[in-house]
């Protein structure tokens, strides 16, 4: 789905050089937006859960996005630079949400479990249901990975790079990250 | 842990990848409307802008103090040279009471540092001294 998207859409060198010319600038980070939006909105829905909260959460990287892309010089691919921003976004809108109502990692997962379960624009099978629910047992870094590799068959090298973590740290996380949600799953009889 | 559960559970509200490039947009106008924020988002601003704050600081804290120091240090200076016959007469002239250069001296830091250095003199010496130049003697 995502890839045929990616490739009606021109190449990022020639956005970014679209987007520092001033008479170009909004129709350039209009393109990207368009390219970009529905990778960034579901890698921040799988790690927020809520839609409401990946969509304002989506529309703060992409403001963001425009306010710092000047800046950016491209050490790193476009892409992997939104997803740096957008990853950011969620660890910070997730501990904040911690420290906002002092909750423990276990009482924010359940709030979300709940989510999972009545909220809002969420259909799917118990399975896919109670995969999630597993996942909301491991620490966010280790989810943020697990949805990268698991969800989005992203390389470990590209996940490095986004994430600016080891090759080998990866795959050591993501082993005990499927562990975990084998073991939750046995637990539960799913 | 199968293949076929990639999918997730979740959906959203129909039409919104279509709208979500508008809102944007939307956001992005609203907040280049204010002026304030557009301003401090300027690049060159946002480097200027603390530069010219600890400018500001440092000559405020610093110049002025090198200055008024320099300027004290020179008046010493000119004062250790005076002769100290002209330096005692000039007092005098302006009516000065012991009790008021004692206060002078006092706030002035150290007695060794601001005192011209006295030549040694006896008790009667300085008596004679005192008889001499009509000081009230106040203790």
């Amino acid at each position: 789905m995502t890839k045929n998207i990616l490739a009606e859409f021109p190449d990022d060198t020639f956005l970014l050089e679209s987007f520092l010319t001033e008479d170009k600038k909004h129709y350039a980070f209009n393109l990207i937006v368009r390219k970009y939006q529905e990778r960034i909105y579901w890698h921040i829905r799988k790690m927020v859960v809520d839609h409401n909260d990946a969509d304002d959460l989506t529309q703060e990287v992409f403001l963001k996005v425009w306010t710092k892309l000047a800046d950016f010089r491209g050490q790193s691919s476009l892409f992997t630079w939104l997803y740096r921003v957008a990853t950011n976004e969620c660890l910070n809108f997730l501990r904040k949400k911690r420290r906002k109502f002092m909750l423990p990692l276990h009482d924010v997962a359940k709030e979300l479990s709940e989510k999972i379960e009545h909220g809002a624009y969420v259909s799917g099978s118990t399975v896919e249901k109670e995969l999630q629910k597993a996942l909301l047992k491991l620490p966010d870094k280790q989810r943020v990975v697990f949805n990268m590799k698991y969800f989005e068959d992203m390389p470990y090298k590209e996940i490095s790079e986004i994430l600016q973590v080891s090759i080998g740290g990866l795959k050591a996380s993501y082993h005990l990250a499927v562990k975990k949600v084998c073991n939750y799953i046995a637990i539960e009889n799913i | 842990m199968e293949e076929k559960n990639k999918k997730m559970p979740f959906t959203v509200p129909e039409g919104y990848f279509e709208k979500l490039p508008q809102r944007i947009n939307q956001q992005i106008v609203k907040k280049e409307k204010s002026p304030l924020q557009a301003f401090f988002s300027l690049r060159s601003v946002r480097l200027t802008v603390p530069l010219a704050l600890v400018l500001i600081l440092f000559l405020w804290l610093v110049v002025p103090w090198q200055s008024s120091h320099k300027e004290t240090q020179e008046i010493l200076l000119a004062l250790e040279e005076l002769p100290q016959e002209e330096v005692e007469a000039y007092l005098l002239a302006e009516g000065f009471t012991e009790q008021e250069l004692l206060e002078v001296f006092e706030t002035s830091g150290p007695a060794e540092e601001v005192l011209p250095k006295l030549p040694s003199l006896s008790a009667e010496e300085l008596e004679e001294m005192v008889d001499m130049h009509d000081i009230e003697i106040l203790f």
